[in-house]
């Protein structure tokens, strides 16, 4: 009778258990810490991994346990049970079990947070600069003076050591598939081991709650291969094809170089252009914090080859033109609290761009591609 | 007789007659007695509870499905700030008050707490403070900074508005509230134990009480001071946590985490009291390895002390800083397995009945395991940097701080409400509630273990649909709606029992501790007698003082009853009257916060208040001459 009811509670738990498992993890999500493509992720999920089988070892024998022993020793009776008060011998067990299977998992631990955190050789690897503002990514490459934001592109098999700080309040750095996160701190400088083993596109996303659209902070690595790695970095000296005269794009030039120009900087292809955009940067940071409730100029991503993009409004959306002209039209539509929302003069009442306009400005910035058709691949 | 001429006193005048008598309102607002008080810390944090676990409802309204706009992301950041910080300051802290305050003098066979009208002060600077920090919903925006306020994203240059600051400012005066009822039990729990009653000899839950309460004493204080410099740093433009001007955020996330793990055992140790009082007496047999858990219970509330940066693993501290705190936090794994160990053995060769708070006290066991289990695996710092400021750590503290101290705070609600209130709660409306709060609870919080694996960060109000997320989001919506359901179960269960009472004896469950060697409700001044204390569980040794000789295995019946009041003369008992200063105390301290944020008008009134109350307080004698009686 008894055993036939911890049987069938048994069973149930056991169903529960697999019901959960059946909708447990899914590595097709694309921030899945299982589908680890790069050294960093697959040791971090190992250790995990290890961990984890530990874990359910315990996790049976304390559940079964204690379904065990509460169907086991219902009461039949009225009689007392013996009274025992302890038991030296199984308490010194319980207490010695426990600290050798936590030094059993201490060990592969110290040695993956070693493997993990200490950079590789700084001559060897790419460097590269990341700063999280609110609510978007800025990415550096300080030796190849290149400037981007949202979109990082790495290329595969290759030491990057990623530099981390941010500009304003606490932000985190996370590509699940390729590494665990480290937080971007203002003034302070994090260094990141990051290394890519395949080609593709990952997502990665703010992990530190960094204010009202923390949930809209988000951005993605494109891995290339060598070779289009270094056709992306040619690209990226390379100019966009020139608008020509009449042409909506050319308004939208014009209108860019009007409205917009002031914080975004689209021509960082240029020589010399990555120290300018270093200070204008600055200064865009200076200004809007000397004078928040006025200011009109705020800190901004690079637009430089925008059209080369794939998402826009820090991986929020597809990077088209129907998402891009709602967004300039209302950033608010897309991504509630933008700074530029906020405090671009379009947004005045007194200022605002006719829906033509508002066109012509998303078709300049689409058309703004590197001249040369030799493009890098940027698929998955 | 003679009366020896003292100097006359200093006192007050007074402006309202000071209140007498056991009934009436201003029986209760100027009691000092710890059964009322403790019954108001649980009224009043139960309120809290259900005003945190509407704002839950509401985050995952918002969660269950991808690209939702039920609730705008404002709102919703307001929303799990408060859901977190009422969740740990005004229902789990307050509600282990109130067993605090309810048990302990009993336990420990005192008639009272050792300074009853600080005990007062603790339970109205706790009611006001946490209506200040509400009031802040009516104001122009509740808290949005998370329930942890890092800084720069809490100072006044990126979150604006008075949100912040009515946090900031209601958790110090909160802080107020448990230190000062921190050290009443210390002191309490040294100076007031019954003859006879060792330390070794104290029931578990007034161990867990006394060591919760030195936790208390040493961690607020700490959230204290990072609590003034965040003020000052919002109201008087100071330069603690600005970096461009030599302060440091980071040295923020030290002292709150200095602070922030200590008090997650503070939140803890009291529901492990309390299943380590229900364990016992539903299997009845002692407590396994008394000591041992005694003893863990220290070790984990000092080891408590030198975990904090596991909550700082991905901050930057550096491979050697994440070394020592990994090992320091994995070794806190090995006292709470002991404690799991013993607990298990409780059971073992019992006679186990199971009842409401039985049911709660092993679900307890088993899903606070699962909390401990996930733990270590944050422990490892490596794995850490994935799952740290992810949904798999959401997962984790809930399984220790729902699955954990909740169930073991309803186990003591079902166990101790016929003693305190004279008549049982429903069995059967008991059970029902457990399962449907143990099935709402797995399917709410197991599926977010999956969330943060698949990458799913905390605290976003959003998601998009291609991340793979919606399933198991829906999944824990519904079980936050069945969590509801359970505690919507469990009111009606409160008010139905009231209306057809089953009348509760002093000793209804056969109990171990002093407490149910008196009449349910407990008289007023508790022990007619004070008790003498010659064993641990001694009440159960009264009852059967054949097992201290090695008895067989048989019936016994009970060689003493519960202590009959009938018959005790009152006039010989002394208790302290009622005072309203601690009230009005209270009161102030909580003006004087509001005004920080408005006007020193305000500030002015409220320390006023603060000062009279003080003064009237201090020169009121414990008992008035007319009411020689009490």
């Amino acid at each position: 009778m008894i055993t036939k009811r911890i049987k069938s509670v048994f069973s149930a738990v056991a169903l529960f258990a697999l019901l959960f498992v059946m909708m447990g993890c899914n590595p097709e999500s694309p921030q899945s810490t299982f589908d680890t493509h790069g050294p960093v992720a697959e040791i971090q999920k190992n250790v995990f991994m290890f961990t984890f089988w530990i874990a359910v070892f315990v996790f049976i024998i304390v559940e079964g346990g204690i379904i065990y022993l509460t169907f086991r020793f219902r009461k039949k009776d009225d009689k007392l049970p013996s009274q025992i008060h302890g038991n030296l011998k199984l308490e010194i067990m319980w207490t010695v079990i426990p600290a050798i299977i936590v030094v059993i998992i201490a060990v592969p631990t110290i040695m993956a947070l070693w493997k993990t955190q200490v950079m590789p050789n700084e001559e060897d690897s790419l460097i590269v600069e990341a700063v999280g503002h609110q609510w978007w990514f800025e990415f550096k490459y300080p030796t190849e003076e290149i400037v981007t934001a949202n979109e990082l592109h790495l290329p595969e098999d290759k030491d990057v050591i990623v530099k981390i700080t941010s500009q304003d309040v606490i932000h985190s750095f996370w590509v699940p598939k390729i590494a665990g996160k480290i937080d971007m701190v203002p003034l302070h400088e994090n260094l990141l081991y990051l290394h890519a083993d395949t080609p593709g596109l990952y997502y990665g996303q703010c992990a530190e709650f960094c204010g009202i659209v923390h949930a809209l902070m988000r951005f993605r690595v494109i891995v290339h291969s060598e070779e289009d790695y270094q056709k992306w970095l040619e690209e990226m000296r390379t100019p966009p094809m020139k608008t020509a005269n009449g042409t909506p794009e050319d308004e939208g030039r014009k209108l860019f170089v009007g409205n917009c120009s002031m914080c975004h900087t689209a021509d960082s292809y240029k020589k010399g252009a990555y120290h300018k955009e270093k200070e204008a940067q600055n200064s865009r940071w200076e200004e809007w914090k000397n004078n928040k409730e006025e200011s009109d100029i705020v800190s901004a991503p690079n637009l430089t080859h925008f059209g080369n993009r794939i998402t826009l409004g820090a991986g929020l959306k597809e990077n088209n033109y129907d998402n891009l002209v709602k967004w300039i039209e209302n950033p608010d539509s897309l991504k509630i609290g933008t700074r530029m929302k906020n405090h671009a003069s379009i947004y005045k009442s007194d200022n605002n761009l006719t829906s033509e306009q508002v066109e012509q400005i998303a078709k300049y910035l689409l058309s703004l591609k590197p001249s040369n058709e030799n493009m890098a691949t940027y698929n998955n | 007789m003679s009366v020896i001429n003292k100097p006359k006193q200093f006192q007050l005048p007074r402006i309202f007659p000071r209140p007498t008598g056991h009934y009436g309102i201003w029986a209760w607002l100027g009691t000092v007695d710890h059964k009322k008080i403790g019954i108001m810390y649980g009224i009043v944090s139960f309120f809290w509870f259900l005003i945190g676990g509407i704002e839950a409802l509401l985050l995952r309204v918002q969660l269950s499905h991808a690209e939702a706009s039920m609730i705008s992301p404002e709102v919703y950041n307001q929303l799990f700030t408060m859901h977190g910080t009422t969740m740990v300051f005004l229902v789990v802290m307050p509600l282990s008050a109130a067993f605090f305050n309810l048990l302990v003098p009993l336990q420990i066979g005192a008639r009272d707490v050792a300074f009853p009208r600080l005990n007062a002060l603790s339970l109205w600077v706790f009611i006001f403070g946490s209506i200040l920090m509400n009031i802040s919903w009516f104001t122009g925006g509740a808290p949005n900074g998370g329930w942890f306020g890092y800084p720069p994203n809490s100072t006044i240059n990126f979150n604006p508005g008075e949100g912040m600051t009515y946090w900031v400012v209601g958790l110090n005066v909160l802080g107020v509230a448990s230190i000062a009822a921190g050290l009443n039990f210390i002191v309490t729990i040294i100076n007031l134990r019954a003859p006879g009653m060792t330390m070794m000899r104290m029931p578990v839950f007034t161990w867990m009480t006394f060591i919760t309460s030195i936790l208390i004493v040493l961690a607020l204080p700490i959230l204290g001071v990072a609590g003034i410099q965040l003020t000052a740093d919002r109201i008087y433009g100071t330069n603690f946590f600005n970096s461009e001007a030599g302060g440091d955020p980071v040295f923020w996330q030290h002292i709150f985490w200095l602070f922030g793990h200590p008090e997650v055992y503070i939140l803890i140790l009291p529901a492990m009291g309390i299943v380590s009082e229900i364990l016992p007496t539903f299997s009845r047999k002692p407590l396994f390895g008394y000591s041992a858990i005694v003893f863990s219970g220290a070790l984990i509330g000092f080891m408590g002390w030198f975990v904090w940066s596991h909550h700082m693993f991905t901050v930057g501290l550096g491979p050697a800083a994440n070394t020592a705190f990994t090992i320091s936090t994995m070794f806190i794994a090995v006292p709470t397995g002991v404690k799991i160990f013993n607990w298990m053995a409780t059971l073992w060769g019992g006679s186990i009945r199971l009842t409401t708070s039985m049911l709660f006290a092993i679900g307890f066991i088993a899903m606070f395991t699962i909390g401990g289990l996930s733990g270590v695996t944050h422990a490892v710092s490596p794995s850490d940097a994935q799952q740290q400021d992810t949904y798999y750590i959401v997962a984790h503290f809930h399984y220790v701080l729902f699955g954990g101290a909740i169930f073991g705070i309803f186990g003591g609600i079902y166990f101790w409400w016929p003693k305190f209130f004279g008549y049982f709660l429903n069995d059967k409306m008991g059970k029902i509630n457990f399962v449907l709060m143990m099935i709402g609870f797995n399917l709410q919080f197991a599926p977010m273990h999956w969330l943060g694996l698949d990458g799913m960060p905390r605290r976003i109000y959003t998601y998009a649909e291609n991340m793979g997320w919606e399933g198991s989001n829906i999944a824990a919506t519904l079980g936050g709606f069945l969590i509801a359901l359970s505690v919507l179960v469990f009111m009606i269960n409160v008010f139905l029992s009231r209306r057809n009472k089953i009348v509760a004896p002093g000793d209804p469950w056969d109990g171990r501790t002093l407490e149910w060697s008196i009449s349910s409700p407990p008289p007023h001044y508790n022990f007619a007698k004070v008790p003498e204390v010659n064993h641990i569980d001694d009440w159960w040794y009264k009852k059967y003082p054949s097992l201290l000789e090695g008895a067989p295995k048989e019936v016994l019946t009970p060689k003493v009853k519960v202590e009959d009041t009938s018959k005790v003369d009152e006039s010989k008992i002394h208790l302290p009257d009622l005072s309203y200063y601690p009230l009005f105390v209270g009161i102030g301290l909580s003006i004087a916060a509001l005004g920080l944020m408005y006007t020193y008008a305000l500030v002015t009134i409220g320390l006023f208040l603060v000062f009279w109350g003080s003064i009237g307080w201090s020169t009121e004698p414990v008992n008035d001459p007319h009411d020689e009686h009490h």
